[in-house]
């Protein structure tokens, strides 16, 4: 909190009080395109970044050219970094990593089934795949030729060992960047999780003029 | 019933319960069709509002019950009530010939009861906290075998259901609140946030609810240490007591199987909520799905198939690899440490020889007043007597007059312990013109014979 008597510089945050014991690390997970929440055990972290985020954010766009975001309303808010539409950051190609197409489709499947559908009590990995499997029938076709890049589109056994290693993988991948917290069969999506919505909320928000064109 | 533990009352006959129930009409006598068992609840309403005297009630009052709950054409199907009354005489009533009235038997009772608590779920943790009391205060009480298995078989298997009950219905008062989620209809946001808060609320109310149970259950832990305690050699009660540990296990497990399912579901309510204002948002998001489905296309990128978004629509940059540091180790074989220069320490040869002489006087006198103690045991031995006091002087003469009380006092120890051995002092002073510093009383050990 600002008092108005000093200023807050791109320097400030390093000397915040937990600052030594809490940035690098921070810094390293943020890069590492982890999401920050008010969640479990990224509690401290959530509370360093929003205690310097004014200062945060100039450091990040000052050496890094890559913007420090806050999304989400509270208590549902959530600080990553954002690398996205400014591609000409100061992070080289080579350690950039770009999300599978497949992981963006798993994404959304699990967005329509717990926040549209309001399944809430879905926290079973093996649950979720066989939901996948059974209940999503008109969501199969395409799923099986984009995933299990299967020209045949009717269920068998390889697609759908190909759908749940995918499901699997998607969930390890966002586990990774904290939009969902995964223990074993356990899952349960973190308020982050909506960022996918974010990333794309420019074309679903155009999407009958795009569809209307297609026709 | 879900699949829970049953203690097994009857261990020892063989009792076929499936084959006996599905002998003749027994199952359909047990649990009566709808519309038979709906007028024998209306009566079990009626007795529980004193709407009958004595809880008995006539032939008529049966008619009636059923006259109200059963669909037929028969203008007065008499025949027919008198037959569903048949039926019922053998489990559900009894009649009193003398007044003319019929009653309910126990199982009618049971079953009604049963299925009215199912229903209702009143949560009460003070009685099953009472009930555990209860139970542990009756165990502690028991000290024969016999008494035990009376308390294994017949007291906790009463009360199980009870104690397993109001953990059913903690899970069903959190299913419904989700049902009501799920079944929604109205597509008005209005309604959404009153479903959403009712949905909040009760869930909030179920997980104070676990609170009261689990502390409400803590007395099992009680009976479990009393009945890991029990060490009995005895295979029946043995088997017993692993079926009570067991169901108390299995009350704990299940209270934190919804204490952890409630922790997962009310984040995501508090999700819901932000999402609320948006279903015309989400019926696109539907649309975008089956688009990005429909639409996208596998194509070789390097070799391998790729999906490719229509549209030129890219995937996100989320996760950038960090930098690994470069460390610069250094080979210890080949860049040995510098070798460190050698203290060397003098030795004061003295000094050493000081101590050492010091440490072969101290041997020397040990050794010394050794060969005093055994020759005064053996002049005793072979005179049978000793002047000790005089032999105290002539040792201090030869050696010195420490030496001296040292020997006499270990002899006198020695001594003191042999029984065959009599220390005598007399009130007499025994000096010595040579050490005339030193004065002693005059002892002596003579040998009993």
């Amino acid at each position: 909190m600002e008092n108005g008597s000093q200023k807050i510089t791109v320097a400030s945050f390093l000397f915040h009080e937990t600052a030594e014991e809490i940035f690098a690390n921070l810094d390293y997970a943020l890069k590492d395109g982890v999401h920050f929440q008010k969640e479990g055990k990224q509690v401290r972290q959530f509370n360093f970044i929003e205690a310097n985020e004014e200062s945060l954010t100039l450091y990040y766009q000052k050496f890094f050219n890559v913007n420090l975001v806050r999304d989400g309303e509270d208590p549902n808010a959530y600080y990553y970094l954002d690398f996205y539409g400014s591609d000409r950051g100061n992070i080289s190609d080579r350690h950039r990593h770009i999300m599978k197409s497949e992981f963006v489709l798993i994404g959304f499947i699990i967005y329509k089934i717990i926040y549209i559908d309001w399944d809430i009590e879905l926290d079973s990995v093996q649950k979720l795949k066989d939901k996948i499997r059974i209940d999503y029938e008109d969501y199969k076709p395409g799923l099986y030729r984009l995933i299990a890049k299967s020209k045949n589109t009717s269920p068998s056994n390889i697609n759908d060992a190909s759908l749940d290693n995918t499901i699997q993988s998607a969930l390890e991948e966002f586990r990774k960047i904290a939009w969902i917290s995964l223990n074993k069969d356990d899952f349960s999506p973190l308020p982050a999780f909506k960022r996918l919505l974010k990333v794309y909320e420019e074309y679903i928000l155009n999407i009958d003029d795009t569809l209307k064109k297609l026709q | 019933m879900r699949n829970s533990p049953q203690l097994n009352t009857e261990p020892t006959d063989n009792f076929d319960f499936i084959k006996t129930l599905n002998e003749d009409k027994t199952y359909k006598l047990l649990f009566p069709p709808k519309d038979v068992g709906m007028a024998i609840i209306e009566i079990y309403e009626g007795i529980k509002n004193d709407f009958y005297e004595n809880q008995k009630f006539t032939e008529a009052d049966l008619h009636d019950a059923f006259a109200k709950v059963c669909r037929t054409n028969d203008r007065y199907p008499k025949e027919l009530y008198s037959a569903h009354i048949m039926d019922l005489q053998e489990y559900f009533l009894d009649y009193d010939q003398q007044s003319q009235k019929y009653f309910f038997k126990d199982y009618a009772y049971k079953f009604c009861e049963h299925a009215k608590n199912t229903l209702k779920g009143a949560f009460n943790p003070t009685r099953i906290q009472k009930i555990c009391t209860l139970l542990t205060n009756s165990l502690r009480s028991k000290q024969t075998d016999e008494d035990l298995i009376f308390w294994l078989t017949d007291e906790f298997n009463k009360y199980e259901p009870d104690l397993r009950e109001q953990i059913d219905f903690l899970d069903r008062q959190i299913s419904n609140a989700l049902d009501q989620l799920k079944q929604r209809t109205v597509i008005e946001k209005g309604s959404f946030i009153n479903i959403l808060i009712t949905t909040n609320e009760s869930l909030s109310l179920s997980q104070s609810h676990v609170r009261e149970l689990r502390s409400a259950y803590a007395e099992t832990r009680m009976i479990r240490e009393i009945l890991n305690g029990k060490n009995t050699g005895n295979a029946e009660i043995g088997k017993l007591i692993r079926e009570v540990l067991f169901f108390i296990r299995y009350i704990n497990d299940r209270l934190n199987s919804i204490d952890k399912k409630l922790d997962r579901i009310q984040p995501k309510i508090r999700q819901l909520f932000s999402s609320l204002n948006k279903p015309a948002f989400n019926a696109k998001v539907e649309r975008f799905i089956t688009y990005l489905l429909e639409k996208s296309v596998i194509e070789y990128v390097d070799a391998q198939k790729t999906i490719i978004f229509p549209d030129g629509i890219v995937c996100p940059t989320l996760r950038y690899s960090t930098p690994n540091f470069t460390i610069i180790s250094k080979d210890k074989e080949l860049f040995p440490a510098k070798p460190k220069q050698r203290k060397h320490y003098i030795q004061n040869n003295a000094e050493i020889e000081g101590n050492r002489k010091k440490a072969i006087t101290f041997l020397k006198d040990i050794d010394t007043a050794q060969k005093w103690q055994h020759y005064i045991l053996s002049e005793i031995n072979l005179r049978n007597y000793i002047n000790l006091s005089e032999t105290f002087f002539s040792i201090a003469r030869q050696t010195n007059s420490s030496l001296a009380v040292t020997v006499l006092f270990n002899t006198i120890k020695q001594i003191s312990r042999m029984p065959s051995m009599q220390l005598e002092t007399a009130r007499e002073l025994y000096t010595d013109n040579e050490f005339k510093h030193i004065t002693l009383w005059k002892m002596e050990v003579r040998k009993l014979q």
